[in-house]
């Protein structure tokens, strides 16, 4: 009973499918340049006429990572150098806390 | 039964499977490019020449895919996209190839979008069953030709794709109706390999119950 299905089932599969091929290699035209160019005019007018270059997503992205890095270098360097003026008032201050107070007499 | 056993051959076998998403009649690539280069400069009135170039290729995608009345609107869809992502085209791939990524993935939210509107899908008529039991006692090549060149035949196969999500239905179709390997299927529709092997197993067992369901049906 199951093997009598399954050859039905591979009987329906195998008609539906030649059908589709049979439908996929018929050749009725269909044209829709008029319309299609209709909308890419005024998708070129809603983007002023800009059309993005090829090239456009690659230069972004190099750039942003560029920009990145040498953000990240001057942080880097800027802390650095704060750190290192920091240093000096905190030296004086030592030294004036090592000087004796009125008081201390 | 010999005759039953001689239908029961696994479609992957069988030749002519592979229906290939390149367009062979297009034999130029250099003008192409240099189309398309004027194009992005902003010559946007030749963009009519591709499309005039592409217009067969894409409608031979879109035909099987989409109910008939809307294959105009679904082939417009791609080129409008086509245009839209036109920055995006690398050039790493022939032009026709990627245009066809972007037919099936027009197709494909076609009936995603329609799953989300919750459009009804057909039911079975009584000439489908008919169509079915004719179907499942054919005993010559002559008579399971004829029975593939009905209209039923293409009725009762949308009806089969209706039932299925709008995922499955893509993958099948490219997979077991057109042939496609998983990997190129993959590529088409933008997915992972893995999501695609799933989904064509996946798929294909659906139909499968579902035929069994319904030639059963129609048995008693």
């Amino acid at each position: 009973m199951n093997q009598h299905t399954d050859i039905d089932v591979h009987k329906l599969e195998r008609t539906l499918i030649d059908s589709y091929r049979s439908r996929s290699s018929a050749s009725d035209e269909v044209d829709v340049t008029e319309q299609v160019m209709r909308d890419v005019r005024r998708l070129d007018i809603e983007r002023g006429g800009w059309t993005p270059p090829a090239m456009l997503d690659q230069l972004i992205w190099r750039t942003a990572t560029r920009a990145a890095a040498v953000v990240l270098i001057v942080a880097m360097l800027t802390v650095g150098l704060f750190r290192a003026q920091s240093d000096g008032p905190a030296l004086m201050a030592e030294d004036f806390e090592s000087a004796p107070l009125f008081g201390d007499w | 039964m010999m005759s039953h056993l001689a239908f029961a051959i696994d479609m992957q076998a069988l030749p002519g499977c592979h229906r290939s998403m390149t367009d062979d009649s297009l034999p130029v690539v250099k003008p192409e490019r240099e189309l398309l280069r004027r194009i992005r400069q902003g010559e946007i009135e030749r963009y009519a020449d591709l499309i005039d170039q592409h217009q067969r290729h894409v409608t031979r995608i879109v035909r099987p895919r989409v109910p008939s009345d809307r294959i105009s609107e679904v082939v417009h869809d791609v080129f409008v996209r086509a245009y839209v992502n036109l920055g995006q085209f690398s050039e790493s791939v022939p032009f026709d190839h990627w245009l066809a990524g972007i037919a099936i993935r027009t197709c494909y939210d076609f009936w995603r979008d329609r799953a989300r509107h919750a459009v009804p899908v057909s039911s079975l008529t009584e000439e489908h069953h008919r169509w079915i039991e004719q179907t499942l006692s054919v005993q010559s090549d002559a008579q399971f030709r004829r029975q593939t060149e009905t209209r039923d035949a293409a009725e009762v196969l949308e009806w089969a794709l209706q039932q299925l999500s709008p995922e499955n239905r893509a993958v099948l179709t490219l997979v077991h109706l057109d042939g496609y390997s998983v990997r190129e299927a993959a590529q088409l529709l933008g997915w992972t390999l893995v999501n695609v092997k799933v989904r064509a197993h996946r798929a294909r067992q659906a139909l499968r119950n579902l035929l069994q369901h319904i030639s059963f049906g129609s048995a008693s």
